[in-house]
């Protein structure tokens, strides 16, 4: 191994992340080359100092005020579920009135019914739900905020 | 009428809201710690905790448990802020105000037997190294973090970040040296007086 390629590896070998034949070559090179031995160092000390940094304690009052947050969140969820579901049937409902109303109308005045272009967005919404949900079965990423996007930044680097 | 709909797609059930009610009391204050570091002060550490258990629980029937539930929620994490950030459409540099104590945190040293000395060193080198982490990108960041304050191995944060160990490997080196560079620029008095004592 040259310098390089051990300074590359030296975060792994002092975090315990080399396979046993790494670890010695890496140990090896340290015995004989000062630079190598100096970085190590550095980056030992450098872990040491992240490893002692104090934790950050929240408030007395976080916990409850959190959990009564996220629980509140999670008991609306089914009035959030409901009002989807309601507005489809609403969608559904508006749709149905439509076309019986463009057919009655048609029917009387064979004329066309502006209100009709309620159709196409109604059932955009639902697609979106749909497309959303489907992603989620398909495990694509479904925690991310991006969802309609997989994401690509990971792995690239 | 409306009700009836509704069953069929409710979150998860009366017993695994208690269950995940638990799970949350149980690991909130290291999530906390976790995301004060990710985001560098107490305002956006408690929206990103919040966020992120949010979202956990919404997705908690695919929780495995046979991953531990901090390392989902990290992983849900890992996603939250970075979302968080890419929103914010850049990088910020964590302002002086807000960086170290803010008096709505309080401090535990981990390492009771450190000496004065040293704890007082980590004080000081708390806020010049959380500007360092700010001013990583956020997978660097939680790669770091996960690695040094988590003590978690690289096959875990592979888990957790959804990537390659080598990924992870490559993060931590990196992202530490960057640490080390930023602080020898920005801090090199307490730094130096840090890596002497050693
Ligand atoms: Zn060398």
């Amino acid at each position: 191994m040259n310098c390089k390629s051990v300074q590359t590896y030296l975060s792994a070998y002092l975090d315990g992340e080399l396979c046993g034949q790494e670890s010695l070559q890496v140990r090896d090179h340290l015995m004989r080359c000062g630079e190598c031995q100096s970085e190590e160092h550095q980056l030992r000390t450098l872990k040491q100092m992240l490893r002692g940094l104090p934790t950050y304690s929240p408030n007395a009052e976080f916990e409850n005020r959190l959990v009564a947050s996220v629980m509140g969140k999670a008991t609306g969820r089914p009035a959030l579920r409901l009002h989807l579901n309601f507005r489809w049937q609403v969608a559904t409902g508006m749709v149905a009135a439509g076309i019986l109303i463009a057919l009655a109308v048609t029917k009387l005045t064979e004329r066309s019914v502006p209100g009709a272009n309620a159709l196409p967005v109604a059932t955009r919404d639902s697609t979106f739900e749909f497309s959303r949900d489907q992603l989620f079965m398909a495990g694509n990423d479904p925690l991310s905020g991006n969802r309609f996007v997989v994401p690509t930044s990971y792995g690239k680097d | 009428m409306l009700f009836a709909i509704s069953k069929d797609n409710t979150g998860p059930r009366v017993d695994q809201s208690a269950l995940f009610e638990g799970l949350m009391r149980k690991s909130h204050r290291q999530a906390y710690s976790l995301a004060y570091r990710l985001t560098g002060n107490a305002v956006e550490a408690e929206d990103l905790v919040q966020e992120s258990f949010v979202r956990a629980f919404r997705f908690f029937a695919k929780y495995d448990p046979s991953m531990p539930f901090s390392s989902w929620l990290y992983r849900i994490m890992t996603n939250a802020h970075i979302d968080s950030v890419r929103r914010k459409g850049k990088l910020r540099t964590m302002s002086l105000e807000q960086g170290g104590t803010d008096g709505n945190t309080t401090w535990e040293v981990p390492d009771l037997e450190s000496s004065p000395d040293r704890q007082m060193l980590h004080e000081s080198l708390d806020e010049p190294v959380q500007k360092a982490l700010s001013s990583m990108t956020p997978e660097f960041r939680m790669a770091v973090l996960l690695a040094d304050v988590e003590g978690m191995a690289y096959e875990e944060i592979a888990e957790v970040m959804r990537t390659s160990v080598g990924t992870v490997r490559s993060r931590i080196h990196r992202g530490r040296k960057q640490i080390r560079k930023h602080l020898m620029k920005n801090a090199p008095q307490t730094y130096r007086s840090y890596t002497d004592e050693l």
